[in-house]
């Protein structure tokens, strides 16, 4: 029952976790604060509370589809987000800005409605499980000490990334951080499209391959590429397109922002006095 | 008018575009009747725990959970995963599968309820 925690709580919020280091970093880079953290935290954790309340009547909506129709909605909107936060931050001439026409609140405040977005689809399952365990006096210490231990492992995972990303060149730093936002966007896609699957809104294909023996997804390296990169051992047609689209998405949008800023040249931001 | 010309697409037929895309993309569900097959949760066990379907065959599993506390159906080999609340039912669709063993467990309770999928 522990192990199980531990195991059910890492997973659900390492997503999450890592998604905030790449955001956090990227606010400090471009010294946005970290009010906006707070905000999407506490705004997703309580919608997280009324979804998952209402998860019974949720998930007989739509001729049960509801359940994953929320979520593949939830997964679109973060990857759109995630795309429109990118388009305000390429084409800096610097990486490092003051408040800029008010981008930087913008970008702020883009960051704090796709953390709570993530929160409410990781935070209503984790909420169900804890929930089925308040009855039991037996389980719930054992279950909530796991679930700690889960999330301190995940939010652990977390800092060590926001650490390592702010470690990094500075010729590589904003790179990277596009890479992963762009990777992330293709993932939420990617997972959307299994949630539509599993509805029977998209007919189900063979998988495209399975690399399940040489990486299985329910290791420990698999789950941690899963929540980084998106890696699934059997993935079909219809995640890949889903993927290629949010990764193309986020390339759109980085293109088209710096092709605006250029064309904008007023619009440059001044450095940041040092 | 010269009707042999192409017409690019406006800005109004673009959204007609993109709805035509994403109809396509979005296969519905056929009316034809797809194979129902179900299984119960009971004191975090899976009835049958064990199931034999046809392959090449799309099947719609309805799992009913009379379990007060929720479940989640986890299976990495269908690729499936849904929570399914106390006292509720649910509906996942599967397939065409290739034959073989399909695993699939309980993630809340993964001690006991376990179960899987021959398919033939």
């Amino acid at each position: 029952m522990l192990l199980n925690s531990v195991i059910l709580i890492l997973q659900e919020t390492l997503e999450a976790a890592l998604l905030i280091a790449v955001l956090l970093a990227i606010n400090t880079q471009l010294r946005c604060g970290h009010r906006w953290l707070w905000y999407g935290l506490s705004m997703g954790t309580v919608i997280a509370f009324i979804f998952a309340s209402n998860m019974g009547s949720i998930s007989e909506s739509f001729d049960y589809a509801g359940q994953e129709l929320l979520n593949a909605l939830l997964q679109s909107m973060i990857c759109i987000l995630v795309a429109m936060a990118v388009w305000l931050i390429t084409g800096l001439k610097q990486f490092q800005l003051t408040d800029w026409q008010g981008y930087s609140q913008r970008f702020a405040q883009l960051c704090s409605v796709i953390i709570m977005l993530a929160v409410i689809r990781e935070g209503q399952e984790i909420i169900l499980y804890l929930s089925g365990f308040l009855g039991s006096s037996e389980h719930i210490q054992t279950v909530l000490i796991g679930s700690s231990i889960g999330f301190g492992i995940g939010a652990s995972i977390g800092i060590l990334l926001f650490y390592a990303l702010l470690g990094l060149p500075t010729g590589w730093k904003k790179p990277t951080l596009l890479v992963l936002l762009a990777l992330f966007a293709g993932t939420m896609l990617s997972q959307s499209a299994v949630q539509l699957t599993q509805v029977d809104w998209i007919k189900q294909t063979a998988p495209l391959w399975d690399s399940s023996g040489l990486l299985a997804e329910e290791s420990m390296l698999g789950e941690l590429l899963y929540a980084l990169i998106g890696y699934e051992a059997r993935p079909t047609a219809a995640q890949m397109i889903a993927y290629a689209t949010g990764i193309g998405l986020v390339c759109l949008a980085a293109f088209s922002g710096t092709q605006y800023k250029k064309h904008h040249p007023a619009n440059q931001p001044t450095e940041v006095a040092k | 008018m010269n009707y042999l010309s192409i017409r690019w697409p406006t800005a109004n037929n673009h959204k007609a575009i993109a709805a035509l895309l994403l109809g396509g993309l979005l296969v519905c569900a056929t009316a034809s009747a797809t194979p129902v097959v179900e299984i119960t949760i009971k004191d975090h066990l899976f009835y049958p725990a064990e199931l034999i379907l046809p392959a090449a065959t799309k099947i719609k599993l309805l799992i009913h959970n009379t379990d007060p506390t929720p479940e989640e159906f986890e299976s990495y080999e269908l690729n499936r995963e849904k929570v399914i609340v106390g006292n509720s039912s649910a509906v996942i669709f599967i397939g065409p599968l290739k034959s073989g063993t399909y695993p699939f467990f309980g993630e809340f309770y993964p001690k006991t309820a376990q179960g899987k999928i021959l398919v033939k």
